[in-house]
C-alpha cells in the first residue's frame, strides 16, 4: 500500500501540469479561432513559386545599391 | 464567361491576362490587377486552394495622414521596436483567403507575424513601426484584393472577456478540486470497513484538505464577496448562507484533520462550490448573450468606409470623421458602420447581425439601411443619416439596456422572497443545531450543517433570472428586442389582438401590380410617371423609381391628389381618379396618367402582404381586429381576403377609443411603430414591427425586426413559455426545499447528500430555463 505515497504526488504533478497548460492555452487565445487552423494545415507553405518570388523581391532592392 | 478572380460574369471584354500560359478573362481592371499582383508574388496557389470566389476589389485611395492617425489609435506597442495591430478584413471567405493574407503580409519587410482569425474575420499583425506603417499594410491587402480597416475591441468587451475567463477558471479549478476531493472521500468512506490503515486514512484527510484549498481560497471568492457586500449594505442574500455553510464546514473539517478524528466534508464543500458556480456560469453566459443581442461591441463594424466626392474620387476614410449627409459607396460584402439611406442602386443586404434573421432583404433607393447590415453582391450608393451614438443600433441598445436595468416584477418578487427565505433558513439551521445539542450533542453539528445546506434557496434564486435571460437570448433569434422590463409577462397575458394594416400586416412598400395602356407606349408612360414622381417622398412614388425617368418641367405636387408637370409643352398629371374626374376600373389602388386631361394609362398599386401572414393570423390571439387609417374600401378588401374584421379611415384617436372600449389590459397591439404610437403605448402589450427605420420612436414592449409575421406568434409563445418555466422552476425549488427540510432536521440526510441534492436542484432549474434559448423548438400556441 505504501506505493500510494509515490502515486499520489505523481497524480498531483500531472494534475497541476494539465491545469496550468489549459489555463495558459485559454489566456493566450488558443481558443479564439476554432476554424482557421483546420484549413491552415492543408496549405503548403513551401510553394516553390512563392519562395522564388520572395527571393526575387528580397534581391531586387539590394541590386539597386 | 466569368471573371477569373471574382467569378462574376464578364460584361465588357478586353480585360485579359496570360497566367501560366493560359489566357484568363476578367470583369474589370481591379480583378485583373489583383490576379497579376498575386502572380508576380508567386501566390497563384490561392486560386487552387480557395473554396469561394474573391471579392471584387475597389480602387479607393488611402489617405496617409488619416492612416497615421488611426495607427496611433489602434496600434499597441509590444516592445521598443515592435507593435501589434488588429485589422478587420472584409472578403475573408475560406481557408484560401487566410493563406493568401498571411503570405502577402509575411513577405513584407518589417512584419514579424501575421495571423488570420478565420472565425472573426480579423488579422493580427506584429510589425516594426520604423520599417512599415499601417497605410502600407492596408495597401498590401488591397493589392491582394481585400479591404481592411484597423479594429479594436471596446473596453467593455475586453472587461467582459476577462470576467468570463476568470469565471471559467474558477469553475474549472472548483471542478478539478471537487473531483479529487471526492476520489479521496470514497476511500475514506470505504475505510469504515477498517481495511485502510490509520496512517493512510490520515494521509487521505490531509490530501483532501490540500485539494480543497484552491477551491475555498480561489473558486469560492465570488460567494464571500457577494455576502460581504450584502452584509455591508445591511441586506441578506443567497451568498450569506452559502458562504456560511462553506466556511463552517471547511473549518470544522480542518479542525478534525488536526485532531486526527471526526468527519471531514472537503468533498461536499468542493462539490457544493462547483455546482453552484456551474449554475451561475450558465446564467451569466445567458445574460451575456442577451445583453449583446443588440450590442455594437459584438458587431465587426469596419473603421474605414469609402466616401465619394462630387468628382467621383473615392477615398477610404475614418468612420469617426464621417458626417451626416456624406455620400458613401457601400461596397459589396462590406459591413455598414453608420446609418444611411440608399441613394442609388438596388441589391440584397443581410441584417443577420442586427436581427438574427438570416434571409437577405432587398433594398432600393429611398430605403434606410442601418449600421451592422452587410451588403450583398452589388455596391450601393448611400448617404449618411446618423453616426456614433445617434445610430439606431446604439439608441436601441441604450433603451434595451435601460429596460434591463429596471428589474421585471417576477425578478423583484423572487429576490424579495429569497431574502426572506434566507433568514428563515439561518434560523432553522441554528434552531436544529441547538435542539440536537440538547438531544444528542454528537450529532448536532452535522445536522445543523445539513439543514443549512439543504434549505439553501439557490434554485429559488436562480429560477426567474435564468429563465428571463434565456428568453431574451431566444427572442433575439426571432428578431425580437425587448424594450420594457415586464414585456414578457404582459405578452403572455393577451387574449385579443388589434392591429394596424399598412406596414404591419403588409410590407408598407407599394408595388405596381397592373398597368393598363397602349402596349407600345407603356415604357414612355412609365418614364413620364417616373419623371413626375421623381424626388417625391410619398410612399406611392417609390415604385415608379424603378423606371427610367424623363425630365419634366414645372412639377407640382397636390397633397392627397397627385402630381402634375410639363413635358414638351404638354400638361401631364398622375394621381387619383377622383382628382381628374375619371371613373376607375374595378378594384382599388388605381392611379391615372393623363396628358392634357386625356386618359393615357392606369397604374394599379398594391401593398404586398408580409411573408407568413396567413399562418400568423391563424396563431395570433383571436379575435383579431384591423384598425387602419387607410381608405375604408382598401381595408374592407384586405379584410375580406383574409377573413378578418376591420375598420378603415380611422384617426389615431379613433383607434385609441376603439382599443379602450375593449379590454385594453389584455390586448395585444401590433403596429409599425410610427403612426400607431398612442395605440401601442396604451395597450396591455404591444409589438412594433418595423423595418428598423423607426426603431427608437416606438413606444412598445417589444420590437420585431424580422420581416416574417410568423415571428409575432412565436414571440407570444416564447413569452407564455417563459412564464410557465418560471412557475415550474419556482414550484420545483420550493417543493424540493420543503421536502428535504424535515429529512435534514431529523438527521436522515447527511451533509454530503444535502449538498448534492441542493446542487443538482439548482442545475435542474438552470437547464429547464435553457430550453427557452431555442424558441423554434417550443411548438406553437393557439389561444383558447
Amino acid at each position: 500500500m505504501d506505493i500510494i505515497l509515490a502515486l499520489i504526488p505523481i497524480s498531483f504533478i500531472l494534475l497541476i501540469t494539465a491545469t496550468s497548460i489549459f489555463l495558459w492555452a485559454m489566456k493566450s487565445g488558443q481558443y479564439d479561432d476554432l476554424e482557421g487552423p483546420a484549413h491552415r494545415i492543408l496549405h503548403d507553405d513551401d510553394d516553390p513559386a512563392h519562395q522564388a518570388a520572395i527571393k526575387n523581391n528580397k534581391d531586387t532592392p539590394s541590386a539597386d545599391d | 464567361m466569368n471573371c477569373y478572380h471574382c467569378e462574376l460574369p464578364v460584361l465588357e471584354s478586353g480585360w485579359e491576362l496570360a497566367l501560366e500560359g493560359k489566357t484568363q478573362h476578367f470583369c474589370c481592371g481591379g480583378c485583373l490587377a489583383v490576379a497579376e499582383h498575386l502572380h508576380t508574388q508567386g501566390l497563384t496557389q490561392y486560386y487552387q486552394i480557395r473554396q469561394s470566389p474573391g471579392l471584387k476589389p475597389d480602387e479607393a485611395t488611402v489617405d496617409e495622414q488619416d492612416m497615421a492617425l488611426l495607427e496611433s489609435r489602434f496600434a499597441r506597442t509590444m516592445s521598443a521596436d515592435e507593435s501589434r495591430i488588429e485589422l478587420a478584413v472584409e472578403g475573408i471567405t475560406c481557408g484560401g483567403c487566410a493563406w493568401l493574407i498571411e503570405h502577402a503580409l509575411d513577405r513584407l519587410e518589417g512584419v514579424s507575424l501575421s495571423l488570420v482569425n478565420l472565425a472573426e474575420h480579423r488579422v493580427r499583425v506584429h510589425y516594426q513601426p520604423t520599417r512599415i506603417n499601417l497605410a502600407q499594410l492596408i495597401q498590401t491587402l488591397a493589392e491582394a484584393g481585400y479591404r481592411a480597416s484597423p479594429w479594436a475591441a471596446s473596453e467593455q468587451a475586453i472587461a467582459a472577456k476577462k470576467k468570463r475567463q476568470s469565471d471559467l477558471t474558477r469553475l474549472i479549478i472548483a471542478g478539478i478540486g471537487a473531483m479529487q476531493a471526492m476520489m479521496f472521500a470514497v476511500a475514506l468512506y470505504a475505510s469504515d470497513g477498517a481495511f485502510i490503515e490509520y496512517h493512510h486514512e490520515q494521509l487521505f484527510r490531509w490530501i483532501s484538505l490540500t485539494v480543497s484549498i484552491p477551491v475555498m481560497l480561489y473558486s469560492a471568492v465570488p460567494f464571500y464577496r457577494g455576502a460581504y457586500t450584502a452584509l455591508k449594505a445591511r441586506r441578506i442574500n443567497m451568498d450569506v448562507p452559502v458562504s456560511t455553510a462553506l466556511i463552517i464546514a471547511w473549518l470544522s473539517s480542518l479542525l478534525h484533520v488536526f485532531q486526527g478524528s471526526g468527519e471531514v466534508y472537503f468533498d461536499s464543500v468542493s462539490m457544493f462550490a462547483f455546482f453552484l458556480l456551474a449554475g451561475r456560469f450558465l446564467e451569466a453566459s445567458m445574460q451575456r448573450r442577451a445583453l449583446s443581442a443588440g450590442g455594437l461591441d459584438r458587431l465587426p463594424l469596419p473603421t474605414l468606409m469609402t466616401r465619394v466626392d462630387e468628382r467621383g474620387h473615392r477615398e477610404r476614410l475614418d468612420v469617426d470623421r464621417l458626417q451626416v449627409g456624406d455620400p458613401l459607396l457601400w461596397q459589396a460584402g462590406e459591413y455598414l458602420a453608420v446609418d444611411a439611406v440608399v441613394v442609388e442602386g438596388e441589391g440584397q443586404i443581410s441584417q443577420a447581425l442586427l436581427t438574427g434573421e438570416s434571409d437577405a432583404i432587398a433594398v432600393m433607393p429611398g430605403q434606410t439601411v442601418l449600421a451592422g447590415a452587410l451588403n450583398g453582391a452589388t455596391p450601393l450608393w448611400i448617404r449618411v443619416t446618423a453616426t456614433g451614438e445617434n445610430r439606431a443600433v446604439a439608441q436601441l441598445e441604450n433603451r434595451s439596456a435601460q429596460a434591463q436595468k429596471e428589474r421585471p416584477r417576477a425578478l423583484r418578487w423572487a429576490e424579495r422572497w429569497s431574502g426572506r427565505f434566507v433568514v428563515f433558513q439561518l434560523l432553522t439551521a441554528g434552531g436544529s443545531y441547538l435542539t440536537w445539542l440538547a438531544l444528542d450533542p454528537s450529532k448536532a453539528f452535522e445536522i445543523g450543517l445539513a439543514v443549512l445546506v439543504a434549505t439553501c434557496p439557490c434554485a429559488f434564486a436562480l429560477a426567474a433570472p435564468t429563465a428571463l435571460a434565456a428568453a431574451r437570448a431566444g427572442g433575439h433569434r426571432l428578431g425580437m428586442v425587448l424594450l420594457s422590463p415586464n414585456a414578457l409577462e404582459r405578452l403572455a397575458q393577451v387574449n385579443r389582438t388589434v392591429t394596424d394594416k399598412t406596414g404591419t400586416l403588409t410590407l408598407g412598400r407599394p408595388t405596381i401590380v397592373q398597368t393598363l395602356c397602349e402596349p407600345t407606349e407603356q415604357s414612355f408612360y412609365e418614364s413620364i410617371a417616373a419623371g413626375l414622381e421623381q424626388g417625391m417622398s410619398h410612399p406611392l412614388a417609390r415604385p415608379f423609381s424603378e423606371f427610367q425617368a424623363l425630365s419634366l418641367s414645372q412639377v407640382q405636387a397636390f397633397q392627397g391628389k397627385g402630381v402634375q408637370g410639363e413635358y414638351n409643352g404638354q400638361l401631364w398629371r398622375l394621381g387619383s381618379p377622383a382628382w381628374q374626374s375619371l371613373e376607375a376600373p374595378e378594384g382599388h389602388g388605381w392611379l391615372a396618367l393623363t396628358e392634357n386631361n386625356l386618359l393615357k394609362a392606369w397604374f394599379q398599386l398594391s401593398d404586398p402582404d408580409r411573408p407568413g401572414l396567413a399562418v400568423a393570423l391563424g396563431q395570433l390571439p383571436q379575435p383579431i381586429q384591423v384598425l387602419s387609417g387607410d381608405s375604408p374600401a382598401a381595408v374592407e378588401d384586405f379584410c375580406k381576403r383574409h377573413g378578418l374584421a376591420g375598420q378603415g379611415g380611422l384617426s389615431p384617436e379613433q383607434k385609441l377609443n376603439n382599443l379602450v372600449s375593449g379590454d385594453p389590459e389584455h390586448t395585444l397591439a401590433l403596429g409599425d411603430g410610427i403612426n400607431d404610437a398612442p395605440l401601442l403605448a396604451r395597450a396591455g402589450a404591444s409589438i412594433a414591427l418595423t423595418d428598423a427605420s423607426a426603431l427608437t420612436r416606438a413606444q412598445c414592449d417589444a420590437l420585431v425586426i424580422s420581416q416574417d409575421l410568423r415571428s409575432v406568434p412565436q414571440v407570444l409563445t416564447l413569452a407564455r413559455k417563459t412564464q410557465q418555466i418560471i412557475r415550474q422552476n419556482l414550484a420545483w425549488a420550493i417543493g424540493y426545499n420543503a421536502s428535504v427540510l424535515p429529512l435534514a432536521m431529523v438527521g436522515w440526510l447527511p451533509a454530503w447528500g444535502a449538498a448534492l441534492g441542493m446542487s443538482l436542484s439548482s442545475l435542474l432549474v438552470v437547464f429547464n430555463a435553457l430550453r427557452l434559448r431555442n424558441p423554434e423548438g417550443l411548438g406553437s400556441w393557439t389561444s383558447s
